[in-house]
């Protein structure tokens, strides 16, 4: 591998290149730079604005640029087919991308390291449980968590606040009150120096230094537990020179959602996370561990955005089978479903589509299966090729839907989101809404008033992404069920990138044809969810290489999840701060 | 002729459910006013008693037609939204054409609501780097706010919710309260919680200990001092809020007061189902913390940015708040929009007659009170932030005004002049050119 020097790449003219980058510079001079020339002023647009002029430049000034860039192209969104000669073929977009993958070899050094983290509610709860047995309900004692680029495990947006700490010296208080001193001592013994350091180990995932040790001896066992959740190496992932437990911490928060137990911590003191044959087994017994269910509660919810169910407000009078049971339901389908795919080990593109359906009597009823009596939430057989998968359960389409209406363009941007890790950009100011109902108005339907939308130039390059995704789920209502669709509404969209489809199981057709590109952004959401925060191109790549292998290995989930769990952004010790 | 099915202020619904926050005694029994009397303010000593301020921030902007007054200056005629102003016309003023410059671009919502009250320009990023400013109650809750037990007192009623919006994390779309450019002053939007923060506050020490937390600061120091910059930049958070924790409880043992004197009882709290009972009730919370000078400093949000609420509840309106905000320029969805903007000014002015009605030495809580109520945008139908819609009451500037400054004037330079009411400098706040013309302090 020849790595191209970063200052090579800087000033201009670029000079000699290597054929991959030149080829990658003439196509994006041919192609892209006639709308994305980095012009400025009142009369620019927001395409003109985008300086892939200036990228070519000097592309390590713009390397969030063209990560942008990058997953628009890969995701095959840009250049549109009205591009300088028809945008790109195949080929040219595999050019395309090499010269980008060898920009950012040469110019992007490694990465900025995601924000400390503080542990967020979930994982509050479940360390808590780990460490005293103890079911506590911090829900009760501290906010919820604000979540940066789609996750709560972005320390950038994950505070601790005055009013914060005060909250949890609060919950801290009820835990302290909580303990049996008897049970506590079957678990610490908290007396002598040896069991409070073992407290201190598991509660910090680090060895404690002495002077703590020292400063807790003074204390009574209700202060010592007090002084240790109060205490930051509690609060946080404080990871630097953690040694061994940094990657054993870093694995359990992804894995399992919780702080690492004393197993893991003494895998990790005897080597065995140290290189990655042996890392990839721990990983592997991690996800047996029922506690792996956190990737479908915490993961899997906030991906498919079916943790905003909690706040959603269908209309009763519109959508009358709503009610607080179904809402819970909707949820659960949701988590069962990855639980079960993570757990026996499917293949990831069930999530694309299934042959089957995680349902209980009510949400049974909802999709029109008939004979399930159960209450929980269980695996059955599909009743039609419209289920089966993520873009049938009724919590994805509830919560990409308007209280009175469905709403396409929600949804579109849903799809660009989650399963193509490329969102559209905000429209432009000033622009109008569609109305709040879907019936239609003044005779115009609202498939119709979309159309509209799309004619002006502005709102096209976007919604020309966004409205057919929307518009092939059409055929569900505001909350998942299956309707009788206006006349006209049902007609075939036609994708971007050209394919027709004409229903639900077409359009899953359509996405299980390219299936790569579905599989590098479930790879990039669960590395956004891992690492705490999105992947850069370099990332990237090594997620590429994290989905040849799942692909290598009949689609098999669990090998994507391993290549993202040992990424060298999770894996490098050299993440200095 | 109100359009809200919700019953006005102290009507018999709200005595009853206000009775019933006050929990078990005497004042079970009383009259607002009696039990108010009859629980003991802290500190109302007359002349020296100090200064609050409030800001109220509605969702969404306000139809201009139906907000702006014809004329200006005193006596102007109340136009269809401002309404309900009527009884307490004499202490509010209405502000036109104060515009945040810095909020013209970057998207319809999440820009404007976030630098409301710091003018300050907002970076577009779903979680790294996030900035803003502090704004204006975080700058009086440094600078005045530290002699009451909570700096200040950050409310709001709906949760932040769990995504990236536009390119913009949603941590800003739910914070209009900054305490440093890039850290929010953190919102409560429980009731209950926020009610027994306030007992836990007003009342005695508990014997809450300082040692333990003497400890776990000591040790944060020691460790901070030995990690990297950006670890260190972050734990400062901490080191800050552990610190502000062990002055608000050495505060506390000073006052060596018996027990709580509010008027709230939190588990009354689980009561309040629907979004106006929340809003009442967080409305009441800041009142209480005002009379027993309990903060000095409150903000509120009657909703997030692109608030969706349901405003159903209320005659004449069916849908959501945001989408009614996009009105088209149809009559009908206009009226319907202006009717959700009356409801907010109707719980302005509710709020300002509860403080009203609170007497503090020789005067009335409202007197001491500059109340700040408005959107960070103007026409929910073009998200334009100028003309910003503002009210400004209590007795702290002169109300009974229309006050039209030329066009463009910074939003900033109200703020100039909340500041130098306040004591807490005169330097122009923000992109403020300096105090906001015709508006002139009391005393």
């Amino acid at each position: 591998m020849v790595l191209i020097p970063a200052l090579a790449l800087l000033g201009s003219p670029l000079g000699s290149l290597p054929p991959d980058i030149e080829g990658m510079r003439e196509l994006t001079e041919l192609v892209c730079l006639d709308c994305h020339r980095g012009a400025s002023g009142p009369e620019s647009t927001g395409a003109s604005r985008i300086d892939l002029e200036g990228a070519l430049r000097a592309p390590g000034e713009h390397l969030e640029l063209l990560t942008t860039a990058f997953a628009q192209v890969r995701q095959g969104f840009m250049p549109p087919s009205d591009a300088p000669g028809g945008g790109f073929d195949d080929a040219e977009r595999d050019e395309w991308i090499r010269g980008v993958r060898g920009i950012a070899r040469g110019v992007e050094g490694p990465p900025r390291a995601a924000t400390l983290r503080r542990m967020s509610r979930r994982q509050m709860e479940r360390t808590l449980q780990r460490l005293f047995g103890l079911d506590v309900p911090v829900e009760r004692f501290l906010p919820r968590d604000a979540s940066g680029y789609g996750f709560d495990t972005t320390g950038d947006t994950l505070f601790v606040t005055p009013l914060y700490y005060e909250s949890w010296y609060e919950c801290v208080d009820y835990v302290v009150g909580e303990l049996d001193a008897d049970e506590l001592r079957a678990r610490f013994d908290l007396a002598s120096a040896a069991g409070v350091r073992a407290f201190l180990r598991l509660a910090f995932s680090r060895e404690p230094s002495e002077e703590q040790v020292a400063g807790r001896m003074e204390l009574g066992w209700r202060d010592v537990v007090r002084a240790t959740l109060l205490s930051q190496e509690f609060l946080y992932h404080l990871e630097a020179d953690a040694g061994a437990f940094a990657l054993a911490s870093r694995l359990s928060f992804f894995l399992h959602g919780a702080r690492p137990g004393q197993e893991l911590l003494e895998l990790a003191a005897s080597g065995k996370l140290d290189d990655s044959d042996s890392a990839a087994e721990v990983v592997s017994a991690m996800l047996d561990d029922p506690a792996a269910r956190s990737l479908a509660e915490d993961f899997a919810a906030q991906w498919l955005g079916t943790s905003e169910l909690r706040d959603v407000t269908p209309d009763i009078r519109r959508y009358r089978p709503f009610n607080e049971k179904l809402r819970r339901s909707m949820g659960l389908e949701v988590v069962e479903f990855f639980d079960d795919l993570v757990r026996q080990n499917r293949s990831a593109l069930e999530c694309i589509d299934s042959e089957f359906v995680f349902v209980d009597k009510r949400l049974a009823k909802h999709y029109g299966i008939e004979g399930v009596k159960h209450g929980d939430v269980r695996r059955v057989p599909k009743p039609n090729e419209v289920r089966g998968g993520v873009l049938g359960m009724a919590g994805v389409l509830t919560v990409t839907s308007n209280p009175l209406r469905t709403s396409p363009v929600k949804r579109g941007q849903w799809m660009l989101e989650r399963l193509f890790h490329a969102p559209a950009p905000p429209p432009p100011p000033n622009v109008g809404t569609l109305p709040e109902d879907d019936q239609a108005e003044e005779g115009v339907s609202l498939r119709a008033r979309l159309a509209q939308h799309r004619a002006s130039p502005a709102c096209a390059a976007c919604h020309d992404q966004m409205d057919p995704y929307g518009l092939a789920l059409e055929m569900f209502d505001g909350i998942g069920q299956v309707r009788a669709l206006e006349e006209g509404a049902a007609a075939p969209v036609t994708l971007p990138g050209g394919a027709e489809v004409a229903s639900v199981a077409g359009l899953k057709a359509a996405l299980l044809e390219d299936s790569s590109r579905f599989l590098e952004a479930f790879g990039s959401a669960l590395f956004t969810y891992a690492v705490g925060r999105p992947p850069t191109l370099r990332d990237l790549f090594e997620i590429e290489e994290a989905v040849r292998a799942c692909e290598a290995d009949g689609y098999r989930v669990r090998t994507l999840i391993k290549g993202v769990a040992l990424s060298s952004a999770m894996t490098d010790a050299r993440r200095t701060r | 002729m109100s359009p809200s099915k919700s019953p006005t202020v102290l009507t018999g619904r709200k005595l009853d459910r206000r009775a019933l926050l006050r929990g078990a005694g005497a004042a079970l029994t009383l009259p607002w006013l009696d039990a108010m009397a009859a629980a003991s303010p802290l500190r109302s000593t007359g002349p020296a008693a100090p200064k609050r301020f409030a800001a109220l921030f509605c969702p969404n902007g306000m139809l201009p037609s139906a907000w702006r007054p014809a004329t200006e200056g005193a006596g102007f005629e109340l136009p269809p939204t401002l309404e309900p102003l009527a009884p307490i016309r004499d202490s509010v003023s209405v502000l036109g054409n104060l515009r945040n410059y810095a909020s013209r671009v970057g998207e319809g919502h999440y820009v404007k609501t976030t630098a409301w009250l710091s003018g300050a320009p907002v970076k577009r990023t779903g979680g790294r780097d996030l900035r803003v400013g502090v704004s204006i109650d975080q700058f009086l809750a440094e600078r005045v706010g530290q002699a009451a037990p909570l700096s200040s007192l950050v409310l709001g009623v709906e949760p932040v919710r769990n995504r990236v919006d536009m390119g913009y994390s949603t941590v800003y779309g739910a914070n209009i309260s900054w305490r440093t450019a890039a850290i929010p002053a953190e919102r409560e939007i429980s009731p209950r919680r926020a009610m027994e923060r306030l007992v836990r506050w007003s009342g005695a020490a508990n014997g809450r200990s300082q040692r333990v937390l003497d400890l776990v600061h000591r040790e944060g120091k020691a460790l901070s001092a030995r990690l990297g910059a950006a670890d260190r930049a972050k734990l400062a958070e901490y080191l800050h809020a552990v610190d502000s924790l062990e002055k608000r409880i050495a505060a506390m043992e000073a006052r060596d007061v018996e027990a709580s004197p509010l008027g709230l009882d939190p588990t009354s709290a689980e009561a309040a189902e629907t979004y106006a009972d929340r809003v009442d009730l967080m409305l009441d919370i800041m009142v209480e913390a005002f009379r027993t000078d309990s903060t000095r400093v409150a903000t509120f949000m009657f909703g997030n940015a692109v608030s969706g609420q349901n405003f159903s509840f209320l005659e004449g309106v069916e849908g959501g708040h945001h989408p009614l905000s996009h009105h088209e320029k149809k009559d009908e969805k206009k009226a319907q929009y202006a009717l959700i903007n009356r409801w907010h000014v109707e719980q302005f002015v509710a709020f300002m007659e509860r403080l009203r009605a609170v007497e503090e030495g020789d005067a009335t809580l409202d007197q001491r009170c500059a109340v700040l109520f408005g959107s960070a945008l103007a026409d929910g139908n073009a998200h334009n932030p100028k003309d910003l819609p503002t009210l400004l009451g209590g007795g702290v500037f002169e109300g009974g005004q229309h006050i039209r400054q030329k066009k463009l004037t910074p939003m900033c330079n109200l703020f100039t002049s909340i500041s130098a009411a306040f004591g807490a400098g005169e330097e122009p706040f923000g992109d403020g050119s300096g105090p906001l013309g015709g508006l002139k302090p009391c005393e």
